[in-house]
């Protein structure tokens, strides 16, 4: 360990990220599952984000990585290392709380020189490293102040700059930005960024804010009740989530109830309020078991909606409110059987003849829904 | 959500010492506790009953001597005179700091925290220089002429309970003040607000609200009471024995130690079953 | 009284009887202040009373003392008796101090950090010295330590007031303890730092206040401890506390004015240090 850090010291090439491996892990708190079976390799430099809601899993997932949990089954692997047993002082992996964590009783510099010191590095070996890590952060100057005369985004980056002091191959992050507020929170999520991409290492982040996941992320998984339910890019979650939870937990989602009126091999009819549309059956999420008949969930961006002029094979109902967001309106529509939906309307369309109460016509772009079968 | 987050983080099995780590660190204390505080006060008890063939007769001593009884009694009204004393004096001193701030309430708080952590042997030894006979109070009085001949104070089941009520308060005031110092202060401006004077405030708000802290401070000061040994046996005298210095004179003088450990034995359930009781009330400390 | 003006009209309504019940609670705050101050006044002389009287030139009690004279206090110094029984009290406090400290904080980490089984009932056991009557463990521990030599005995001594201090420790450092950030350990074993250094570089300096509350609690619940010295003391080894027991009964003079207002003072020096750091710790927390 101390031998990567010293060659690094000494100008030789960075350390890159390395890959984990995590095979069918589980971890039980009497007959609480807080992860259940998972599965996951994460690249080699890759910033994967784990996102849920709370009590899905993240923070145990993670604990296990940094070897805070044991793990109930299961095995992990760093490049080619078995880490399952590793006790966490000997993993050599980076980890950023919360709330921080930093130690109250040491300066900045102290907190930053403390991986090295533990590892055995010489006061002259460690102070070059402290500095080279806190300008990384741009926080050079402050060296010297106790982490209480900081602010929140201050403490979080000498965070950052303690977790990646001895050059780790991977990063954990828990919910590093969620004690700060959204603009701080967003100038931050920038700084990761940069340094991600600048020094390679391997990050895996969670956070169970799904902007902060689509924005970060080179990868996504999106976890609940302990299980990966999707693992993808953020593209393709957003595009083609395969569940229903999936689709309503990323970016804003209107459902809408259909039955399946038709089918062949390449596409399906649907029959929904009173229309029929047909989707390709690429479009289906999910299991595939459709049949005549049988309901159907069909999940729409409020920017596959748009409103029309004439009821002509379009949802009718009444708007309720409307909402400014700058570049586009959001109409708030209920329809006549009683959906709520959000329907996204540019700016400009001032004479769309959309008017802020009354009746409205929603059409629903057909290529660009899901269809979630067999769940309510 | 973030509650929840941080919750989540917080918990205390991450990362918490394995089970023999554990066992390791707190070896030393479960030995301790075994060998200097459960053996011998089990082989107190284990005397009081085999002499060495099981008997009840120490326990049965108890009650039906009358001497015994009757000390028996006196402690229990001691220790219930003391604690009313206590609450009736203490409470106002709690009452007074908790709406006190600065200065003051460190006055106030250092007048009760300084007697709690003065030896007790000391402020026994106080009181027998106030009580004497030509003690503070006597040559006090009748330098004022109010009395010719110097008063009988010491050595009197009065002096035991005024000494004692001095000693013991501080265990009173301290509950109660910290269950006063919980009670928002807005309760009592609503209740004024709503048109109750301030006595009828603090009977309908203030009063029900501190009970958590009357009733810890009343047990704390009821059981230290009965089990209280230095007072008593340096104000009280030969006199006015307790149970505490009935202990003390069956080893000491009488070498009886069967029927001390029955003595032992009674006080002892009677104390922890107190407790147990009025478990929820009490936390422990001399802290404030 | 601002709850009044800032209902303008109840304050309209009730403006007559207002005024009238304005002088009673001032009556009834002067009273409760007067009473207040007469309980205070109760609570503290007769514990500073050792002072003056160890001042007086009476060879006996006398009150008010005449003159003023520290030859109490040399007696004291010079008396053989006092001095060794002083520093036999002021060492067993020093031993009871560190073993109570080490076992207290050692066992508050394992049942706040760790995993025992019966923690919860272990803590209890751990606060029974502060309940169980003091007469009982003096006469059991006597009971116990007679056969074996430990009554009279340094290690006696230590061994006993350890218990009945160490009570005393779980309670500040557990509490230091629940207050602190888990994390912060968490992200020292992180930074590669073992178990014991973790404690060591981390866990310690941030419980540090609790522990010296504890250190000094456990020292005062020694070096004052009257009951159960009083029965394990022993003609050779024998604490202060059992010393003024002895002269009270039999040999009221101003020298034990004198010897217990140096235990006073030694233990308001004590407390006044936690206080100090309580009020730091106060200050330091965010
Ligand atoms: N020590 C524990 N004992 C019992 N249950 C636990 C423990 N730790 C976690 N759990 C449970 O495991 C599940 C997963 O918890 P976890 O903290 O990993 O969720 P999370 O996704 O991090 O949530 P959040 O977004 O709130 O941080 C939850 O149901 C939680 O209650
Ligand atoms: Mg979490």
């Amino acid at each position: 360990m101390s031998s990567d850090v010293l060659q690094a010291s000494r100008g030789l090439s960075p350390p890159k990220g390395e890959a984990i491996a995590i095979k069918g892990i589980s971890k039980r708190f009497g007959s609480i599952v807080g992860v259940d079976n998972v599965d996951l390799h994460v690249e080699a430099g890759e910033f994967l984000s784990l996102l849920g809601p709370s009590g899905s899993g993240k923070t145990t997932l993670l604990m296990m990585l940094a070897g805070f949990e044991t793990p109930s089954s299961g095995s992990i692997t760093l490049g080619s290392r078995d880490l399952t047993h590793v006790p966490p002082n000997k993993r050599g992996i980076g980890m950023v709380f919360q709330r921080y964590a930093l130690f109250p009783h040491m300066s900045v510099a102290q907190n930053v020189a403390f991986p090295l010191k533990m590892r055995g590095l010489a006061k002259a070996e460690i102070a070059p490293l402290v500095e080279q890590a806190l300008a990384r952060v741009r926080l050079q100057d402050y060296g010297g102040r106790a982490p209480a005369q900081l602010s929140g985004g201050q403490q979080q980056r000498v965070a950052v700059a303690r977790a990646l002091v001895f050059q780790p191959p991977v990063l954990l992050m828990d919910e590093p930005l969620g004690a700060l507020d959204k603009k701080l929170r967003e100038e931050l999520q920038i700084e990761i960024k940069t340094l991600h991409a600048s020094l390679g290492v391997t990050i895996i982040y969670v956070t169970h804010d799904q902007e902060e996941a689509l924005t970060m992320s080179d990868r996504i998984a999106v976890m609940d009740k302990g299980r990966i339910q999707q693992l993808g890019s953020p593209v393709s979650l957003y595009h083609e989530p395969n569940s229903s939870f999936v689709a309503d937990f990323i970016g804003k989602m209107n459902f809408l109830k259909g039955i399946v009126s038709g089918l062949d091999d390449r596409s399906i009819a649907i029959t929904v309020s009173g229309q029929t549309i047909s989707v390709a059956r690429s479009q289906l999420g999910g299991r595939d078991d459709v049949a005549i008949g049988r309901p159907v969930q069909i999940a729409a961006r409020p920017e596959s909606l748009s409103p029309t002029q004439n009821g002509e094979g379009a949802i009718a109902g009444d708007i309720e409110t409307t909402i400014f967001l700058g570049s586009h309106r959001t109409l708030i529509v209920r329809s006549d059987d009683g959906t709520q939906l959000q329907v996204q309307v540019p700016s400009s369309h001032r004479d769309s003849g959309v008017e802020q109460r009354g009746r409205a016509f929603v059409r629903l772009d057909p290529g660009a829904v899901r269809v979630f079968a067999g769940e309510d | 959500m973030a509650n929840a987050t941080v919750a989540a983080t917080d918990r205390a099995t991450a990362g918490q010492l394995s089970r023999p780590a554990s066992l390791t660190l707190a070896l030393p204390l479960i030995l301790l506790l075994g060998l200097a505080f459960l053996l011998p006060v089990a082989k107190l008890l284990w005397g009081s009953v085999f002499t060495p063939s099981p008997t009840a007769e120490n326990y049965l001593r108890i009650v039906q001597e009358p001497i015994f009884l009757k000390i028996l009694l006196r402690t229990v009204q001691t220790a219930a005179v003391v604690t009313c004393l206590a609450f009736v004096l203490g409470y106002p001193v709690a009452l007074v700091m908790s709406k006190l701030g600065g200065r003051a309430a460190m006055l106030v708080a250092a007048c009760v925290l300084i007697p709690l952590w003065t030896s007790v042997l000391v402020r026994s030894y106080a009181w027998i220089v106030l009580l004497q006979r030509t003690g503070v109070v006597n040559s006090t009085l009748m330098s004022w002429g109010v009395i010719n001949e110097p008063l009988k104070l010491i050595y009197t089941e009065g002096a035991v309970i005024v000494a004692m009520t001095h000693v013991l308060m501080p265990y009173m005031i301290l509950p109660i003040f910290s269950s006063l110092r919980s009670i928002p202060p807005e309760l009592d401006r609503a209740a004024r607000n709503l048109g109750a004077g301030p006595w009828t405030s603090f009977i309908a708000v203030t009063l029900p609200l501190s009970l958590p802290g009357i009733y810890a401070g009343s047990i704390m000061v009821f059981i230290l009471a009965l089990g209280f040994y230095v007072t008593p046996a340096l104000v009280g005298g030969p006199q006015n024995l307790t149970i505490a210095t009935l202990i003390g004179q069956q080893t000491t003088e009488l070498l009886n130690w069967p029927f001390a450990g029955a003595l032992a034995g009674v006080l002892l359930v009677v104390t922890l079953g107190l407790v147990g009781l009025f478990r929820r009330f009490l936390r422990f400390g001399k802290g404030a | 009284m601002s709850t009044l003006s800032e209902t303008p009209a109840l304050d309209v309504l009730q403006s007559p009887p207002a005024s009238r019940a304005a002088l009673s609670p001032h009556l009834g705050r002067w009273l409760l202040h007067g009473f207040v101050g007469l309980v205070l006044i109760f609570l503290l002389l007769p514990t500073l009373l050792v002072v003056p009287m160890s001042l007086g030139e009476a060879s006996y009690i006398q009150f008010p003392p005449k003159g003023f004279t520290l030859k109490w206090y040399h007696a004291y110094f010079a008396d053989a008796d006092w001095m060794s029984a002083t520093w036999f009290s002021l060492k067993i406090a020093v031993a009871t101090t560190v073993s109570a400290t080490i076992v207290g904080t050692l066992a508050s980490f394992a049942i706040v950090r760790g995993s025992l089984p019966g923690a919860a009932a272990l803590q209890a056991l751990t606060l029974a010295p502060l309940i169980v009557p003091h007469i009982v463990l003096a006469v059991a521990l006597y009971l116990v330590f007679a056969p074996i030599g430990l009554t009279g005995n340094f290690f006696g001594f230590a061994i006993a007031h350890t218990m009945m201090s160490v009570p005393y420790v779980m309670l500040t450092v557990s509490a230091s303890l629940q207050r602190i950030d888990p994390a912060l350990e968490l992200a020292a074993l992180n930074c590669g730092a073992t178990r014991a250094q973790a404690f060591w570089h981390v866990v310690l300096p941030n419980i540090a206040p609790g522990v010296a509350a504890g250190a000094v609690f456990a020292f005062l619940a020694s070096f004052d401890e009257a009951t159960v010295a009083f029965f394990i003391s022993g003609v050779e080894g024998k604490t202060i506390t059992r010393k003024l027991f002895e002269d009270i009964d039999y040999n009221l003079t101003p020298v034990i004015a004198a010897a217990s207002t140096v235990m006073v003072v030694i233990s308001l020096v004590l407390m006044g240090g936690v206080e100090w750091l309580r009020s730091r710790g106060a200050k330091a927390a965010p």
